[in-house]
């Protein structure tokens, strides 16, 4: 393993500490706060067993990222190609390869590391990025200079069953502007952390599109600190049939952030699980933050929502809002969804709420008395439930691509 | 040719009797008017003939050219050319009204054997229609009927009308809620439409809608049942003197 070879490195003590907390979890412990709907020994043993699913569901079809700025990692392991291709296209942007943070003896990212995290696990125990912490071999750490604006897709991919310990780092100066996304495909397994560092007037919009063809489990960790004046927004698109956890903490420590979470679940078989848990955190002043969580479920698939907005006693005025939506195509399918607000300042909005369904039967006579066949009707009414998240994204290219993963899905 | 014959219907989820024996026959070309007291069965009557769940056929038959519709479902019903402009039309949202017209026509096109059409051949079209009918092209852009006020949303019920050609219109009281401008507008769509081949179902609470769509027959519709029926004048009658004199 990486570490053990090198001699005190900056990163050991952090690495320490992660091995000795993850040491005191009980990872079958039902009563664990916010795992109660679905164990971490789900991702946990999953993750760890040599096991591997036999049959892969189809291939999808991949997003065309040749017009865009990319890094690949094939089963885990950063292509360095495309991080040479990357270094020599863009300016203003510091990057390497979180491998080569083990050959310097100092580096941007050792006053960062961890620091997201930290605050993550101040609201709970997060075993898998604490796993994460001691086993991660490879991933990027990225700084983005002031002013910068740019669009970066990351690709996971490759088909050699590997068990992939992802840790990213994402530094954004000042009045940058950027776009990361991020598309997992094949079957090797993954655990991915992603910390970020939203610095004042920022703009940061994240994607990411768990694809199809993904075989094996998915938790993904995304921790951020978010600065003065900063915009966050994560997508979660998720298509596939194995569970997937979807962890995020935005912790919100300068006056008017403005945080967005979304998510699109499209379960269809009962090994599929669409986990969002999402804690944000307002820590300062007239911060605004949205979580929209959408599920379409058929077929004994599972979906899970647990999302909190914490408020501090010093961040009045704070604009919080949740909502989740569960479509429930078959009746063996669940929607568990665990809302929580807790507030310690006055001046405060805050809404939340769940609804689940199934398809309107008014609004599928309407359709249908105009001559839509049901299977089209239910069609367009499932994109129209969707349409909501897909307004969140800017790029007209992820929005005709992820219309045509839905459309691949309804025609299964 | 359109025949209700001794037609009665039951709402399944409350077991109620709504439609107790209805016989019409409308040939092609004729407009029929239907008139009655709030919750006579109109709207019922209406949903049944379109092929909604839940209305339930205890006895008698719909035909179309002779042949029962019964076994239907309500988009064959449509591509077959029945049509039921909706006295409440139902806003849906995250589903554009321009996909959905084009949706609604190349099913209907292709259940009868035609050619789809390409988006661009469809707005051609569509501009045409939409601008004979006063409605607004920005306003088509936007989910279907959200926000839509009402004399909007009952345009756009007389646009997919005029798009989707059908041989059988019902009108389900499109005049409610309208000012008379609005009414005048839609009666215009509605007077453009009507041809030797295309008959219609005109369902009204008041007699002023048949001011400006001349009817050949008028119903009066009471307790699911049809109780009298005549020309435009029965219209002016019950305008005159209320229903109660004809329920007796
Ligand atoms: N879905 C329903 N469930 C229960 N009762 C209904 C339903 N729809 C209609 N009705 C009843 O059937 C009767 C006829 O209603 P409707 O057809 O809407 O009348 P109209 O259109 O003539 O005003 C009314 O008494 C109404 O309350
Ligand atoms: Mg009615």
């Amino acid at each position: 393993m990486v570490f053990e070879n090198k001699n005190s490195h900056w990163i050991d003590p952090y690495t320490h500490k992660f091995k000795e907390s993850f040491k005191d979890i009980n990872l079958l412990d039902k009563k664990k706060e916010y795992w109660r709907f679905a164990s971490p020994s789900i991702w946990y043993d999953k993750f760890t067993l040599k096991k591997f699913q036999e049959t892969r569901s189809s291939q999808s079809i991949k997003f065309d990222v040749t017009n865009y700025n990319f890094l690949r990692f094939n089963d885990g392991i950063l292509d360095t190609e495309t991080l040479r291709n990357f270094i020599n296209k863009n300016k203003n942007v510091e990057i390497c390869s979180f491998e080569s943070i083990f050959l310097k003896k100092d580096h941007w990212s050792s006053l960062k590391f961890c620091q997201a995290q930290l605050n993550a696990e101040k609201s709970y125990e997060r075993p898998l990025a604490l796993f994460n912490g001691f086993n991660a071999k490879d991933g990027v750490f990225i700084k983005f200079k002031k002013g910068v604006k740019k669009d970066l897709h990351i690709i996971y991919e490759g088909n050699n069953k590997k068990n992939c310990c992802i840790r990213n780092l994402f530094d954004f100066e000042e009045n940058s502007e950027i776009k990361v996304y991020e598309h997992f495909y094949g079957n090797s397994k993954y655990n991915v952390v992603s910390e970020l560092f939203v610095a004042d007037n920022s703009k940061f919009e994240h994607y990411k599109i768990i694809n199809q063809d993904i075989s094996e489990t998915v938790i993904y960790h995304f921790f951020g600190n978010c600065k003065k004046n900063s915009k966050v927004k994560t997508v979660n698109f998720s298509f596939t049939d194995t569970p997937v956890r979807n962890e995020i903490n935005l912790y919100l420590e300068g006056t008017n952030c403005d945080a967005t979470v979304a998510s699109m679940g499209f379960g269809k078989k009962e090994s599929s699980i669409c986990d969002n848990t999402v804690f944000i955190s307002h820590q300062e002043e007239s911060c605004k933050s949205r979580q929209i969580i959408k599920n379409a479920l058929k077929s004994g698939a599972k979906a899970i929502f647990q999302g909190k907005i914490f408020v501090a006693s010093k961040a009045q005025k704070t604009d919080g809002y949740q909502m989740s939506n569960g479509l429930i195509l078959t009746d063996d399918c669940e929607f568990l969804v665990k809302p929580e607000l807790e507030i310690y300042a006055d001046d405060v909005v805050c809404s939340h709420g769940s609804i689940s369904g199934t398809l309107n039967d008014d609004h599928l006579f309407y359709l249908r008395s105009r001559g839509i066949p049901l299977k089209e009707a239910q069609k367009k009414l499932i994109q129209a439930f969707f349409s909501e998240i897909l307004d969140e994204v800017s790029d007209d290219n992820i929005v005709y691509y992820i219309q045509n993963q839905i459309s691949e899905i309804l025609t299964l | 040719m359109f025949e209700i014959k001794d037609l009665h219907v039951n709402i399944s989820e409350v077991e109620k009797k709504i439609i107790n024996g209805i016989n019409l026959k409308i040939n092609p070309g004729e407009v029929h008017a239907i008139m009655g007291p709030n919750g006579s069965g109109k709207s019922t009557l209406s949903y049944t003939l379109s092929g909604k769940e839940g209305y339930e056929i205890e006895k008698g038959d719909i035909e179309l050219d002779g042949e029962s519709i019964l076994d239907d479902e309500p988009d064959e019903r449509a591509a077959k050319g029945i049509f039921l402009a909706f006295q409440y039309p139902i806003e849906i949202p995250g589903v554009g009204n321009l996909s959905f017209i084009r949706t609604a026509l190349n099913s209907q096109r292709k259940f009868n054997g035609k050619d789809e059409l390409n988006p661009a051949e469809f707005l051609k079209i569509l501009r045409e229609k939409a601008d004979y009918l006063n409605v607004d092209m920005e306003m088509l852009k936007r989910p279907l009927n959200v926000g839509f006020s009402g004399g909007e949303k009952k345009r756009n019920e007389i646009l997919q009308m005029a798009l989707l050609e059908p041989r059988f219109c019902i009108l389900d009281e499109t005049d409610s809620g309208l000012d008379v401008d609005a009414m005048k507008q839609v009666s215009k769509g509605v007077n453009s439409l009507r041809s030797e081949d295309r008959s219609f179902l005109i369902i009204t609470h008041y007699q002023r809608l048949l001011d400006y769509i001349k009817p050949d027959f008028v119903h009066i519709m009471a307790k699911g049942k049809i109780i009298k029926t005549g020309g435009p004048e029965l219209a002016l009658e019950v305008e005159d003197q209320g229903y109660t004199h004809l329920l007796n």
